[in-house]
């Protein structure tokens, strides 16, 4: 079965993340969580990791390395998230059909209501039936995803920049110029969001301006308008 | 003020993440728990009321009352629900300036992500953009006429004079008719939930309409004909 990988700062959210795992997903699946405090869960085999978390980036790196010693591929959970009795399993099925077309893949991302882009499920179509947008029951290929839930894989594994603000985009762009592919999958989570870093989100944006202006000039532009 | 959580259950599927958020957002809140015996002896709340799963109308009447013996308003919770760091606060926030306004509220309900249009934080009929993830009109309390009780606030008053029907659906549509039609006015909060949604009753919608009425014919026949057209 694939693990799951956890990155937490301040563990604010993280205990009613770790019971919707321990309701929802199946006992098989090992558990990596990075984390100041040791975690347990009753029927999962968990592996415990400390690290400093100056960054995001930083902390989901080497929790991506270490479950990589082991394992091929991983679905990485940021720790103010939910999942639903599908969730898990949902992703796994959209995993498997995408690799069944033969792609090369980067990432797969599940929909929730607090993300940019298209796996915000604001952005969907077609009618508002059965309290969810048609185009929700679809998987759909995108040029950016949050990584709040995903599966990646190690074969492709691109390293987060040491960032937190723009380092999805970083290494969204990343993954694209390494022909890797990204979907957002059926699969629905709950998300949080800004537990981590806060709502002073002019602020967070500040934080991440020195390294993509020194590394990232294009995108430095693109974000802060400044010379390419 | 404090107002309890008063939750009825028929499984506690998905209880134990509910009360999971309760516990790390609002621990200072009581917890009313109704549904069988055999269930609720897995989970803890501050007042467990054993009682036989009938019709989500009746279950909720029961567990609602029990809390209202105890305090005077309540916020009535489906058990497939999570609670964010805020939802409580910002609700309980909301109901405060609706009743400073002398709005007369019957319901004060969180949006969510499983429900119907007006609650539900896709609804976006003014077409808005996006802003940091959400549609700025989220964070507005808007009135309405019909909510689902999927996390609301009732004061004691309305609803000692309008308890649900016997029903599974319709019984939220029934209730807000009811109240409105004793003058109180139903309310959508800037408070969000997470809602599983569809775990007790089902999505069978012919199914569950079919079931509810009988009594919608029998008893509030002037719903029916403004609902169906019939």
């Amino acid at each position: 079965m694939t693990p799951i990988g956890i990155c937490s700062k301040n563990e604010k959210c993280l205990p009613v993340l770790l019971k919707s795992i321990e309701l929802y997903v199946p006992d098989d699946v090992e558990v990596f969580i990075t984390s100041p405090n040791k975690q347990s869960l009753p029927k999962h085999k968990v592996h415990h990791f400390v690290h400093t978390y100056e960054t995001g980036g930083a902390a989901h790196n080497f929790m991506a390395h270490k479950i990589f010693e082991t394992h091929e591929e991983f679905v990485s959970i940021d720790d103010d998230v939910v999942l639903n009795p599908s969730t898990y399993s949902v992703l796994m099925d959209d995993v498997s059909h995408i690799k069944s077309m033969g792609y090369k893949i980067g990432l797969v991302a599940g929909r929730t209501n607090y993300a940019k882009g298209n796996q915000n499920i604001r952005t969907g179509s077609g009618s508002l039936s059965s309290l969810a947008y048609e185009s929700e029951n679809f998987i759909v290929e995108t040029d950016y995803l949050a990584g709040i839930f995903a599966w990646c894989q190690k074969s492709t594994w691109v390293d987060i920049a040491p960032i937190d603000w723009f380092s999805d985009d970083v290494q969204c762009e990343e993954y694209l110029k390494n022909e890797s592919r990204l979907f957002v999958s059926r699969a629905y989570f709950h998300h949080v969001g800004s537990q981590t870093f806060g709502y002073d989100f002019k602020k967070c944006k500040q934080d991440s301006e020195a390294w993509l202006r020194e590394n990232r000039p294009d995108m430095h532009a693109r974000y802060f308008g400044g010379k390419k | 003020m404090i107002s309890p959580i008063a939750i009825s259950t028929v499984h506690g599927k998905n209880l134990a993440v509910m009360l999971a958020s309760i516990r790390e957002y609002c621990p200072e809140i009581p917890v009313y728990l109704r549904g069988p015996a055999s269930v609720l002896e897995r989970f803890d709340a501050d007042v467990k009321v054993v009682g036989q799963p009938s019709n989500f109308g009746d279950d909720y009447n029961h567990i609602i009352n029990c809390a209202l013996k105890d305090f005077d308003s309540v916020v009535v919770a489906n058990d497939d629900i999570v609670l964010t760091p805020t939802s409580y606060r910002v609700l309980m926030d909301d109901v405060d300036i609706i009743s400073d306004l002398s709005l007369n509220p019957g319901w004060v309900a969180s949006r969510c992500d499983s429900a119907r249009e007006v609650q539900n934080i896709r609804w976006n009929p003014e077409g808005e953009a996006i802003d940091m993830c959400r549609f700025t009109s989220e964070s507005k309390i808007r009135q309405t006429d019909v909510i689902s009780p999927i996390f609301a606030w009732i004061c004691a008053d309305a609803f000692a004079q309008c308890p649900f029907p016997p029903l599974n659906w319709f019984s939220d549509d029934v209730q807000c008719a009811d109240l409105e039609a004793l003058g109180y006015k139903n309310f959508v909060s800037a408070s969000y939930v997470h809602h599983v949604g569809s775990q007790t009753v089902g999505v069978d919608a012919n199914a569950l309409t079919h079931q509810a009425m009988p009594w919608l014919m029998k008893y509030r026949p002037k719903y029916v004909q403004q609902w169906f057209n019939a």
